[in-house]
């Protein structure tokens, strides 16, 4: 179907001012999108590998017990028990309540457990809003999906405020995918040389029709992500429980219906888990048990995706005879739309369902979506370069293009070094406040553009090359014992980042060689 | 003159539309889904499928707001179905009690 003239020009100026008007946000929350891919290796590789690839390698029974016999009875409602980044086994023991705000939480004692000699690392107890996120290993990993999932403003506004992105950039794809009259043609595109302007028009444009799809899909559930807790969840509670959202979350994870208190012991949680491994076709990542100590108690394991399979599969069990009831849907009792649809959301969200591979497609495809929105940003402040507003909107594109990396990579930085003193959870994220601020420091100081570019590349350079120097330099493994313990990815994640970091000095060299030989050229564009 | 003020009435009104009413009615048919939609073999299907599809309803309502020929037309069903769907959501919360 073609579109008049009049809906066509719409389009176009849908897709721009979604981009303008939120452009920057929707950089940062991208970027960080990109980097949370791998939160679980950051936050391995920042503790120095894990102590163990399979967490429930050593018997677990004997010392679940000894917890749940530990805590009072009525954190018995729920055993959650799963593998933090640092390969710690985290056991939380709790009951399902509302907090002092009246939102529904989860109250109960969290331990933290060595894999291999189940010695107690930590305890602490509380609500789980209060003591989740709070171990000084976990900060750096913690702070970056943070920083993604609600840009650190309080609940539940940093939800909204991520929701409104993701529609705008539901609307940014929609109408690219819209006004693109050739769009299998521009999968091939060769950028045109006859000019700087044109040039980038069509790496723009290029980049943009191959991200499309995937910046649809990130789009779509990222919206759903951010609204579906923040507003969806308090608003089909309200309908359809007469506000009881406690009831609506028993209803999705789909308890047992019919209660019975009688005490009864739980059977072997070990044999449970071994049976679970051959039904699930891999290693399980944790599990829940659901009223302890009773008749009506369940066991639900979780796995990764099995090879081939997109989605990750649960086992349950009937937790006083340890029978296998079969797999369960990841929401309700019984398999249905609803699951299987929401069961596909956060493999495509979190690209998560053929292991570190799709992940680092994910990766890229979020490095291209960014280099799409900052290109967008550009070739709109570059046709209007004659107003003044807009010339300082195109600055701050440089500032917060080349500022975020170094603020992220600051923010690295402060956590290696307040790590031997355990002030994590503060210096992580002033760090990458005072990186931002020495790189809004320096854009607001060098004004020419291509200058600029040199400073901020040679930051970034410098940055990401002190990373695994001080994670190592501080108390971290060397590559030797890495190696040794089955920790590859780490020395994989160092390789990358001295890898980028040389490539950013590289990038400033030859952007310094550049200006030598035309130091009249113009700035702008071409110094991307 | 006259025309110029007519137009930029026009705009004004067409971002209202697409900005926060847009937003308000995806809010609204959201909120009403579970009363009508199926329940499913497993009776989830009408409190999930709302959610995740939420995001589809606001870009349904925001192009149709952004297209729309005729303005007044787009501003009577968006409104009515606001209408509609805020005030049976709100009779459920509040009418049954």
């Amino acid at each position: 179907m073609a579109l008049s003239q009049v809906r066509t020009k719409r389009l176009v100026a849908i897709h721009g001012w979604s981009g303008v008007i939120l452009g920057l946000l929707l950089y940062v929350v991208i970027l960080t999108g990109a980097v949370a891919v791998f939160s679980f290796e950051i936050g391995s590789w920042s503790a120095s590998g894990t102590k163990s690839a399979e967490p429930f390698a050593r018997p677990f029974d004997e010392t679940l017990r000894r917890l749940a016999e530990s805590v009072p009875a009525t954190y018995h409602d729920d055993i959650s028990v799963f593998p933090n980044s640092a390969g710690h086994i985290v056991a939380f023991l709790h009951t399902h309540t509302t907090n002092a705000e009246g939102d529904p939480d989860e109250k109960g004692v969290l331990f933290e457990v060595h894999p291999k000699t189940h010695a107690i690392l930590a305890q602490r107890e509380g609500f789980a809003s209060e003591i989740f996120g709070v171990d000084p290993w976990s900060a750096l990993d913690e702070f970056l999906v943070e920083l993604h999932v609600n840009l650190h403003l309080p609940d539940p506004w940093g939800l909204y405020a991520t929701g409104i992105l993701g529609l705008l950039m539901l609307a940014s794809a929609i109408s690219g995918i819209l006004i693109h009259r050739h769009l299998i043609q521009d999968l091939f595109v060769a950028p045109r040389l006859s000019s700087r302007l044109l040039n980038a028009r069509d790496r723009h444009n290029l980049a943009g029709t191959w991200s499309l799809p995937f910046a649809f899909v990130l789009a779509f559930t990222g919206a759903y992500l951010s609204f579906a807790l923040s507003l969806g969840l308090p608003t089909i509670g309200a309908v359809a429980f007469g506000g009881d959202q406690v009831a609506l979350i028993e209803r999705l994870i789909g308890v047992r219906e019919a209660e019975d208190p009688t005490t009864a012991p739980l059977a072997n949680i070990d044999g449970m888990l071994a049976a679970s491994a051959e039904a699930g076709g891999t290693a399980p990542r944790g599990f829940i048990v659901r009223h302890w100590g009773r008749a009506d108690a369940t066991v639900t394991v979780s796995h990764l995706p099995a090879e081939g399979d997109l989605t990750a599969a649960q086992q349950l069990f009937d937790g006083p005879s340890g029978r296998h009831l079969g797999p369960k849907p990841g929401i309700g009792t019984k398999p249905s739309a609803g699951s299987t649809i929401l069961g596909l959301i956060f493999p495509l969200h979190f690209g998560n369902f053929a292991g570190v591979l799709s992940r680092t497609v994910w990766f890229a495809l979020g490095l291209v979506s960014c280099y799409v929105t900052l290109t967008g940003l550009r070739l709109w402040m570059a046709r209007r370069d004659e107003h003044p507003v807009w010339r300082r909107l195109a600055r701050a594109v440089a500032v917060v293009g080349y500022g975020l990396p170094i603020a992220i990579a600051g923010s690295g930085i402060g956590f290696f070094l307040s790590l031997p003193a355990e002030q994590t959870l503060f210096w992580t994220p002033a760090a990458f406040s005072i990186a931002s601020a020495v790189a809004i420091g320096v854009g607001l100081v060098v004004h020419k553009d291509r200058t600029l570019a040199r400073i901020y590349r040679l930051m970034l350079g410098i940055a990401f090359i002190a990373l695994p120097l001080l994670r190592m330099g501080l108390g971290g493994f060397g590559w030797g014992h890495l190696m040794e313990s089955g920790n590859g990815k780490v020395v994989a994640f160092d390789l990358v980042l001295l890898i980028a970091g040389a490539g950013f000095l590289v990038a400033a060299a030859g952007l310094a060689s550049r200006a030598a030989k035309e130091p009249r050229a113009a700035d702008g564009i071409a110094a991307k | 003159m006259e025309q110029g003020k007519r137009k930029r009435r026009a705009i004004v009104i067409r971002w209202i539309l697409a900005g926060p009413v847009t937003l308000a009615v995806a809010v609204a048919v959201m909120a009403t889904m579970p009363l009508w939609f199926p329940q499913g073999a497993a009776g989830i299907d009408h409190l999930i499928l709302p959610l995740i599809l939420f995001p589809a309803l606001w870009a349904v309502a925001f192009f149709y707001a952004c297209l729309a020929e005729n303005l007044t037309r787009a501003g009577v069903i968006l409104i009515g179905l606001l209408i509609v769907n805020a005030a049976t959501a709100g009779w459920a919360v509040w009418g049954a009690a």
